[in-house]
């Protein structure tokens, strides 16, 4: 029994998301020393807020990563998803068809990228940076700029409400599809097939695993995501601009990154990535309140990038 | 006189110490063989005279002054070039900048030659029995050419001890004798050789001298008349090792195939194929690299380009297109190369023998951690499998220990007919002799075996019936226990076939 504990224990301390929990915790200390307004229950939860939308995408971008892919497509996938379902709605389309038909824009967006990658076999980096491209472009085509306003109250309470007066709604909707995401890579087989075909694509093809079908189903899996995280970003701003999100896709990918997801694929969890995402939200945020302003936030972002792809070498390393 | 002479050489990893004090003396013009079991310290030693790590304690004499070899460019300015197993090269490059590549590296700005360099390249080439051009892309050279390269690369520097990692790994049959000779060659021109090798019939052709590592340190070093095969095989191992048992399966003769081709073709690797094979029953294919026999297995298992032709399982017409269709007709399939095709390798070993089936593992597409742990558990206890657990990664274990995942993995599937291509491809004796038993196992609980060997002495041992192939087509079928190697070699390069002798009738000997 004591010995069970103890493996317990060193199996915890040897997981990769304990030095990405140990690094978080040294954040939060060191920027509660910055004032009194960080350890506000308002402050933590206006960052978990502010994370909620980034990290529904970063959950997709995990998923690509894991097949060994990546899908630097999302950021445009959430403006235009936002787009989407801001002109159904300003056009009397009730809400929850709404949001349904923009999350099938952001399916049909991945679907878009996992074709050409399985199908054509074009690497992902490519296909999903000319995809960034043409999904931004076409959020300009179809609303000429122009930000579409007047979204209903019953729309903006997604992104702007609270639970009790305390907790905002987005918070919730991260909490549930990072559950539901954790529970089909740990404990479904379509999980399973995710893991082997970053693993080794080869090995899991001659093992009777379609590879193909599998990266297919992760893209349009990481579009619905984006998607959704797009339109909970618009109805927190209450107004859906084609430019929203931009450069999004790699403060997503460093928090992927950060939270122990492999470049090379096959290794990658959900607490991971949500304490990925929360190490970049408390970074942006202690800039913030350090007054240092926003002028850094994309240096630090790029700081960040290259410092998780460094860890990221040194663990494959050690292993 | 000692041209190399290592005294008490120690080098520790994170857990593991890979060399315990080993001791080597390579006299100089002599071809000096190293052998040992993966995990022995070969590799270790090798990487500490090229300069690629650091020793942490003894020390290393080159003509019996201390030196220091902190980096490969170092190890070649002393006078020594290593051939890896896998040579790194620049594929995009030709083969004379790929020979002058360290060279090259010495000059910054100043205009380089190549006429002349051209020159001397093409000469090296001919003196190794290669006819390329120099100015020939690199990547249009088979294997055995590009290691011929990469020999070259070593002489033009003008070393004094080339040491060679398991060389004729990558090599195919009919690549060996031009390698041999060109061994000849540079014992010719006085260069002296440490040949690392696991493969003994190699060995004892070719070496005068021997030392033999078993767990980082050296257990015997002599000269080759000094040792049997047997012995060194002993050795190696640290207790002595059955001889290939072969078993006669002649009543398996009257029962019907399990497998039967008819006009079997894949792409146009594979042509006009007919063969069968019996329950209980281990076929060998033969043949060269290219001549089809991987290309056979693959199209059997849907994995080929596109395949014609009938193929009967018990008797029933089957259609393969894909991998899940072959697993579905009790197929298995043990790839050549693990590593690419075989194994997730940064997974576990519980996760990597349960891909095959995770349907029987999972109810309503739910996975049970808990089966897939059971699984891991049996195939240790079923295979021995030298493992800590289920859920140990299987990058750490060694490759025998690697293969027997593979195989795990398949037989999880309960399959009527294994396909098995070069399954003991780089694991050393004992784990070799583990498999073979594995093999012999599942025959005689009524499976059909089709394996490849890249050593046609195993193949011979393994195997009751041998099928030999040349170019895409079947142009033989011997008994195993009444055929000779030579037999086997000549069918399967062709001098018998391009003799113009036609398919032999069933050597019923």
């Amino acid at each position: 029994m004591i010995d069970s504990g103890k493996k317990m224990l060193l199996r915890i301390l040897r997981g990769r998301e304990t030095g990405v929990l140990l690094a978080l915790i040294v954040l939060v200390i060191a920027l509660s020393f910055l004032g009194q307004n960080f350890f506000t229950t308002r402050n933590i939860f206006s960052i978990l807020r502010a994370v909620s939308f980034e990290g529904i995408a970063a959950l997709g971008m995990m998923l690509a990563m894991i097949t060994g892919g990546l899908d630097l497509s999302i950021a445009s996938n959430m403006a235009l998803s936002g787009i989407v379902v801001s002109l159904l709605m300003t056009s009397g389309v009730p809400v929850l068809p709404a949001i349904l038909i923009a999350i099938l824009a952001g399916m049909a967006i991945g679907l878009i990228n996992g074709l050409i990658i399985t199908r054509i076999g074009l690497g992902p980096i490519i296909t999903t940076l000319a995809m960034l491209s043409v999904v931004r472009g076409v959020a300009f085509m179809i609303t000429k700029g122009l930000p579409v306003v007047n979204l209903p109250a019953s729309f903006t309470r997604l992104g702007q409400g609270m639970i009790g007066g305390v907790i905002p709604v987005p918070i919730l909707f991260f909490l549930v599809v990072a559950v539901l995401v954790h529970l089909l890579q740990r404990y479904t087989v379509f999980g399973y097939h995710l893991y082997a075909t970053g693993g080794n694509e080869i090995a899991s093809r001659y093992s009777g695993v379609q590879t193909k079908r599998v990266t297919l189903l992760t893209y349009v899996l990481s579009g619905a995501l984006g998607a959704l995280g797009g339109i909970l970003l618009i109805a927190r701003l209450g107004v859906a601009q084609p430019s929203i999100a931009s450069g999004y896709e790699l403060a997503i990918v460093a928090a992927v990154v950060i939270g122990g997801t492999s470049l090379d694929g096959g290794i990658g969890s959900v607490l991971g990535t949500v304490l990925g995402v929360l190490i970049i939200g408390v970074i942006r945020n202690g800039l913030v309140l350090a007054n240092i302003g926003g002028y850094y936030i994309q240096f630090a972002n790029g700081l960040l990038i290259l410092a998780a792809v460094v860890i990221n070498r040194l663990r494959g390393i050690r292993d | 006189m000692n041209l190399l002479e290592i005294r008490g050489l120690v080098k520790t990893f994170p857990g593991v110490q890979a060399l315990k004090g080993v001791k080597l003396a390579v006299e100089a013009g002599t071809i000096h063989a190293l052998v040992g079991e993966n995990g022995a310290g070969k590799s270790t030693l090798i990487k500490v005279c090229a300069g690629i790590e650091r020793r942490d304690g003894g020390e290393i004499l080159w003509k019996g002054e201390p030196i220091d070899v902190r980096s490969p460019l170092d190890a070649r300015n002393v006078g020594i070039g290593v051939v890896h197993q896998h040579f790194p090269q620049c594929s995009n490059l030709t083969v004379s900048q790929n020979i002058y590549l360290s060279e090259l590296s010495k000059t910054t700005l100043r205009p380089i030659t190549w006429r002349e360099r051209n020159e001397r390249a093409r000469n090296l080439l001919r003196e190794f029995g290669v006819d390329r051009r120099p100015d020939e892309l690199l990547g249009s050279l088979s294997i055995g050419e590009r290691q011929v390269v990469e020999i070259c690369k070593a002489v033009a520097m003008n070393v004094e001890l080339i040491i060679m990692d398991e060389p004729t790994s990558a090599l195919a049959l009919e690549e060996l004798e031009r390698f041999f000779s060109m061994i000849d060659t540079l014992r010719g021109q006085g260069i002296t050789i440490i040949y690392v090798s696991h493969k003994l019939d190699e060995v004892f052709r070719i070496a005068e001298e021997i030392t033999i590592l078993r767990d980082g340190s050296d257990v015997f070093s002599g000269e080759i008349g000094d040792v049997t095969p047997s012995e060194v095989a002993s050795l190696m191992a640290g207790h002595a090792i059955a001889e290939f048992q072969r078993l006669d399966l002649a009543a398996q003769e009257k029962e019907a195939p399990l497998l039967a081709l008819e006009r079997f073709a894949v792409g146009d690797r594979v042509q006009d194929a007919a063969l069968s094979v019996r329950p209980g029953e281990i076929l060998g294919l033969a043949g060269l690299q290219g001549s089809g026999t991987s290309d056979l297995m693959k199209g059997l298992f849907g994995l080929g380009s596109w395949t014609s032709g009938t193929i009967r399982i018990e008797g029933d017409e089957v259609s393969i297109r894909s991998p899940q269709d072959a697993i579905r007709a009790g197929i298995a399939y043990v790839p050549a190369d693990r590593h690419v095709e075989g194994l997730c390798l940064i997974h576990s070993l519980a996760e990597n023998t349960g891909i095959t089936t995770l349907r029987r593992l999972a109810s309503r597409g739910w996975l049970r951690r808990g089966a897939i742990r059971n699984l891991g558990e049996d195939s240790i206890q079923m295979l021995s499998i030298q493992s800590r657990s289920p859920w140990q990664v299987v990058n750490y274990l060694s490759g025998g220990n690697q293969q027997k995942v593979v195989l795990a993995k398949w037989l999880a599937t309960n399959p009527r007919l294994l396909l098995l291509d070069d399954p003991t491809r780089g694991v050393d004796v004992g784990a070799k002799a583990e498999i073979h038993s594995i093999l012999r196992e599942l025959a005689k609980a009524g499976k059909a075996c089709v394996m490849t060997s890249c050593e046609l002495p195993e193949l011979i041992a393994v195997t009751n019936r041998i099928i030999t192939m040349y170019k895409g087509r079947i142009t033989g079928e011997y008994r195993s226990g009444s055929v000779t190697q030579e037999d086997i070699m000549r069918a399967i390069t062709g001098a018998r076939t391009e003799d113009g002798q036609h398919r032999e009738a069933k050597d019923d000997g």
